[in-house]
Parts: structure tokens; sequence; C-alpha cells
């Protein structure tokens, strides 16, 4: 389904929130994600139901003082 | 009813520490950022000699903060009745005198005559709370003021917040109340009969005060009372414990001193001109910008050497009977302390701008008050 | 020796130097500085997930090292609003309570803004996060913080990146004689004498991250401020001699002490 990943529309199969942070090739990093500007915490990820449409923001760590 | 010094109000520790050496009140008198400690060798018996640097600091630190300025009020008695028995007051209870109290009609007629001489800044007075001159007697005069005058403050009896609160709602900018000594075993001797033998009362009074929304509190001790350095270390600590908390109020020191009044109390610890000087110096280098206070109970001669060294606010032309601004007091009416310094407006002003001091009737604007101007 | 324990939001800490991990060439020379320093607290930016930069994962290197208090900064935040959604996002990325308020709408000279920073801090504090406001060097404004429920103020010194020093130093000391909760300088130093200034001054903590990064060798750089902050609270708390006033002379004002009335 078509969703919004960091600003970007893309095509992705993942139905779960989970699934798309492995689809996007985050599993190995920590990161927040938020779902229409909400926070999903990570006990929620896998349970989450992505829709058509969604906005879906990784968030991780940088640099910064 | 007697009370107890709070511990960080307790100035014993400063007290107990060891006299200090001539480079230490060196040190003190060019501290960057004084304290307590500062306060406390300025205030030594060995810091005396040293009284002359010690006001050329002053006076360089009053102009830095308060320029060339002298501030000034005047107070208005409205009653002599009072329930309390403080040895050492000249409206005491047991004290024969005619006790009176203005009519709202005098009150007027008084306030008048204060604004004619150029005043203000007024500052309301009565005893501790009577039938005669009870909260509601003070409102009505706080009222009255605020009439006329752009800055109105009270120094009258401890009052709970509901009370304070009225008071900045009628247009009262600030309180004074003396604890007149921290020193609470003295403070339970001196103050024989009646409400003020409530130490700990009077000592959150101000705390009250700043709580209901007035903006300034005038603290004091009644120097002579107990050992100044005493007194003069617990009133820098109360004040500091409420800047703290009060960040936004404003505070001012006043120097009240022990003088003879009919009743012929002597003062137990006296303090002379030199010793005198000497605190509020040192006050003034510890605390560079709190206004500090003297009043007409000092000589003329004493006020003017203070004047701008240290010294930021006097009162002026002060009559401490009941009113005695429309007409002299009745025969037999002492005031609560005489007047040292009886000057005029105009000659006690024309004697600041002879020193380069230019005096302030106003400071402060109604229209900053809560309640308008009537 | 740790009898000196800095205190924010009843978390305990025996370092005084806080880090910042930006404008390092690589995150191993970061690394290898903030292991220098010896700080206990340090802050992190956040940005969006990109799987081609993963090799530049911080967290967890940050978090491997288990002396260390995460300090995220809502870095971007132009509003009240986004830096608590941002501050919401970096706790649950790594669930330390602490957070740096910090919202530059200017790009140019990096100035706080202080009504924002003002509600964000009062927000959050409400939401139970350590806050840390990042401020202009403003007495009241610092007030105004402590009541709102802040765990300290983080007034600058100069602008970020600058090297100023300590330019707000006069507003600095206001500051601190006024607190009631713990003052860190943050923003402009460039020099561990500036740091222990700071220090000497009675702040209680500073925090450093152009001084580090853009230093010709980061980890000394590092070492050596740690050791600047240490001397320069051990100064402190030792009690500095008062600087020397040269004498004026101006005509004598206690004569009327010692002259007969008359």
């Amino acid at each position: 389904m078509k969703l919004t990943v960091n600003g970007e529309e893309r095509e992705c199969r993942a139905r779960t929130v989970l699934a798309l942070i492995e689809e996007m090739g985050a599993c190995a990093v920590r990161v927040a994600v938020l779902v229409n500007d909400d926070v999903i915490p990570a006990a929620q990820r896998a349970d989450r139901i992505l829709k058509e449409g969604d906005r879906v923001e990784l968030v991780t760590f940088a640099a910064g003082g | 009813m007697s009370g107890a010094l709070p511990d960080e109000l307790d100035p014993r520790p400063w007290l107990a520490a060891p006299p200090p050496t001539a480079a230490r009140i060196a040190a003190a008198l060019r501290a960057d950022a004084p304290g307590i400690e500062e306060l406390r060798v300025l205030i030594s018996e060995q810091a005396r000699p040293w009284i002359e640097p010690m006001a050329q600091r002053a006076q360089a630190l009053t102009e830095r903060h308060f320029g060339r300025t002298i501030a000034l009020y005047a107070p208005l008695y409205l009653s002599n009745y009072c329930s309390s028995g403080c040895a050492y007051c000249g409206f005491a209870s047991d004290r024969r005198q005619p006790r009176r109290r203005l009519a709202p009609e005098e009150i007027a007629m008084e306030m008048d005559a204060l604004k004619a001489m150029g005043i203000e800044e007024i500052l309301l007075l009565t005893g501790e709370r009577t039938p005669q001159a009870d909260f509601d007697y003070l409102l009505g005069a706080v009222r009255q003021a605020a009439q006329r005058f752009h800055l109105v403050t009270v120094e009258a009896f401890p009052m709970n917040v509901e009370e304070y609160r009225a008071l900045t709602a009628a247009g009262c900018v600030g309180v004074t109340l003396y604890q007149e000594t921290y020193e609470p075993e003295q403070y339970t001797r001196l103050h024989r009969w009646g409400p003020k033998q409530d130490f700990a009362a009077r000592l959150d009074g101000p705390a009250r005060a700043l709580a209901a929304g007035l903006r300034t509190a005038g603290l004091g001790a009644l120097l002579g009372l107990s050992d100044p350095r005493f007194d003069a270390l617990a009133l820098y600590l109360h004040l500091a414990h409420l800047r703290r908390r009060f960040w936004r109020a404003g505070f001012s020191i006043s120097f009240p001193r022990v003088c003879e009044q009919a009743g012929g109390f002597a003062a137990p610890h006296p303090v002379d001109d030199a010793r005198l000087a000497q605190i509020v110096f040192a006050f003034r280098i510890a605390l560079p910008d709190v206004p500090l206070v003297l009043s007409t109970r000092e000589a003329p001669a004493f006020r003017d050497g203070m004047a701008g060294v240290g010294i930021s606010k006097m009162s002026v032309a002060s009559r401490t009977t009941v009113g005695g601004y429309v007409a002299a007091a009745p025969p037999g009416s002492p005031g609560q302390f005489e007047v040292h310094d009886g000057r005029d407006v105009a000659a006690f002003t024309a004697m600041l701008r002879a020193r380069r001091l230019e005096p302030v009737f106003k400071s402060w604007d109604a229209v900053y008050r809560e309640a308008p101007a009537a | 020796m740790h009898d000196d324990e800095l205190i924010l939001g009843g978390h305990r800490f025996t370092s005084r130097l806080l880090l910042g991990t930006g404008k390092f060439s690589d995150a191993v020379t970061m690394l290898k500085a903030l292991d220098a320093s010896g700080a206990q607290i340090v802050t992190v930016a956040l940005r969006r997930f990109n799987r081609e930069r993963s090799e530049d994962d911080l967290a967890a290197p940050l978090l491997a090292r288990k002396h260390l208090t995460l300090m995220p900064n809502t870095s971007g935040a132009r509003t009240a609003a986004e830096a608590v959604k941002a501050a919401h996002i970096a706790r649950d990325l790594c669930g330390s309570p602490f957070v740096k308020v910090e919202i530059h709408p200017n790009p140019h000279h990096l100035m706080p803004d202080p009504i924002e920073t003002y509600e964000a801090s009062r927000t959050l504090a409400r939401d139970g996060f350590v806050v840390m406001p990042y401020m202009p060097a403003d007495p009241v404004l610092a007030k105004r913080l402590e009541e709102a429920g802040c765990a300290s103020v983080m007034p600058l010194g100069s602008a970020i990146g600058s090297g100023q020093g300590l330019a707000t130093a006069e507003l600095l000391r206001l500051i601190v004689r006024d607190s009631r909760i713990p003052v860190i300088v943050d923003a402009g130093l460039r020099s561990p004498s500036q740091a222990a200034a700071a220090m000497e001054m009675g702040c209680d903590a500073v925090l450093v991250n152009s001084a580090v990064a853009a230093a010709g060798d980061p980890p000394a750089m590092a070492a050596a401020l740690a050791r600047a902050v240490e001397a320069g609270r051990a100064a402190r708390r030792a009690g500095l001699m008062d600087r020397g006033d040269s004498a004026s002379a101006t005509s004598p004002l206690t004569v009327f002490l010692t002259a007969r009335p008359g």
C-alpha cells in the first residue's frame, strides 16, 4: 500500500509498524516511530496495523550539541 | 507565645566565628559578591577603626545603585491606641497619655496637609490591633491615602493573607514590619503583654504580605534591644530568605535606634552614632541594591552625614504624634518617639541639594497599583 | 571526593562537564573525545532514520556506555509544540527523562526563543521530564523557568559556535546569585580557561561542543576541559582572594561622627 515514509511517498509491502521497520532496514538500529504524529512505543509495533495513506516517521539520534 | 528562630534565620554560627583579622576586613570591604560573611566581618568590633573606608565604599555603592538621589516619605500616625505592652515604646498601653484616633475627616485634612508639603509617599501607622484602630479602620485610611498619594505603605500590626490582599486591592503597595529584636528570649522579656508577644506571627508577617500580592516589604530591628550584631545578622538572613522566595518583591531595611521617650526605657545594648553608622555602611556593602532608610528619630547632623552614604531613603518633616500636620498635638502627648530632626521639607531638601543629592518625592505611580485612584 | 555532586532532577553526577556530540569529523573521534572528557551527560539531536547512513547510528555506542545519561535536545524545533513533540519522541527512543529544550528559530545567530522555551519547559516539566532549558542569559527568565519546574537553567555564554566565551558574564553572575537550581553555562565557550572562569564565577557546570569538536585534537581538548572544570570548581570552593582595588583619595566622610555638636 501507499505510505509516506520520512516525507517520501512509497509503495510498501509491510502491514504492521514492526514489519515496516524491517522493510526500511532499521531493525538493527534504535528508532522511534510516529504514525500520523502519534509515537508508537516498541511494545505496540507488532500490533499496530498500517492503513493506506498513513504518514510514518522513523527517527533516530543524530550528532548535535 | 514565645517563639524560636527558625534555623535559616539563626545568626549564631556567624557570631561564633573567630574575630576577623585586618586582612579579612580589607577583603570584605572590596568583595565582589558580598554575603553574610562580609556583613559579619564589617559589623564586628574589630572593624570599628575602618569606619572611614567603609563610608567611602558605602557612598560609592549607594551612588552606583541609587544615583545621587534620596527618596523621601512622611509618616502619618492614625491612632495611638495600643493593646500591647512593649517596654520600649511611647505608645505602650500602660503609658498614660491622651489616646485618640483620627476620624475620616481628620485623616483627609492631615493627608491634604502632607500633600501640600510635596509628599507623595505616605506611611500609615497604628499600634497593635485595638477595637478603636482595627483592620477596617486601617483599610479605610489606605483608601483615603490611595486617592491622594502615589505610593501608600503601612506599618501596623501583623495581618493574615486575606487582610493583606484587601490592603493591596485598596491601593497599598508595601508593608513595614520590624521584628524589633530577633533574639527570642529578649523579645519575650520586652513584650510584656498583648498580641505583639507572638514572635512567630510577627516574623512571618512580611511573607504573608508578599504572598498576598503586596509589592514591597520593609524590615528592621530596633537597635539597642539586643546585641546589635545578633539582630543585624538575623535581619540579613530574614531578608535573604524572603528574597529567594519572593523574587519579584522589593525590600528595604530601616535602622530605628532606641532613644529616650517618656517611660524612661534605657537600651540594654546602647548603640552610639559611630556604631549605627558602621552598621548602616556594613549593610550597604553587603546588600548594595537594597534601599536603606533613616528616620527623623536621628539628629540633623547625623542625618546630613549619612544621606547618600549608605542611606538612600529618609523621612522628612515627620510628626510622630497622632496626626500633627494640620495642628500641633495637644500638650502632654508624646509621640511614638521623639523627632530630633524637625526641619521642614524646604530646609531638608536644601541640605540635600547642598550635598549634591537630589530629593525624590515620587518614585512610583498610582497607575501601577491594582486599585484605581478614585 | 564525591561530597560535591551535581544534582539534577534528583539524579546525581560527579562530572560537571557536559558534552555535545555535534560537529565532529566522525563518530569515532566524537566517542574518543567523549570518553576523554569524563562527561556523564551528553546531548544528541534527532533526525530521520536514513538507511544509507546507518553506520552513523549514535544510539548504540552511547547506550552501551552505562555511565552516560543521554540528554536529547529539541534542536530543529521552532515552537514549543514542536519541542514538546521532539521531547516525547526522544524519550521513547532512549528512555532518558532528560531533555535539553533548545528552540532557536533564527538559523544565523541561533539565539534561543525565550517565549517558546518557557512554554515548552513548563509543559515538559509537567509531563515529568528533567527539563534543562537552553536560554538567553536573562535573570528574570531564569527565575520563571525555575518556577516552572526546570531541573536547571542553561544560559548561554555567547552565541553557539562563536567561541566568544563568557560575553554574558555579568548576567550570569546575577543568575547564579539568585538561582535555587543549578546553573549550567551552555554555548560559546572556546577554551579551558573560559570553562574554569565560569566555574569560578559560581556556575554549577558547563556544556561544551564546538570547543572540543573544532579543536585540533578533540580528545586532548576534552581532557583539558575536564581538568579546567574541576580546577574552577575547586577554586570556587576554596574561596578566591579578592581583587585589589587601586585606592582613590576622596574627601573624608565620617568627620560628622566625631565632631562635637554645637
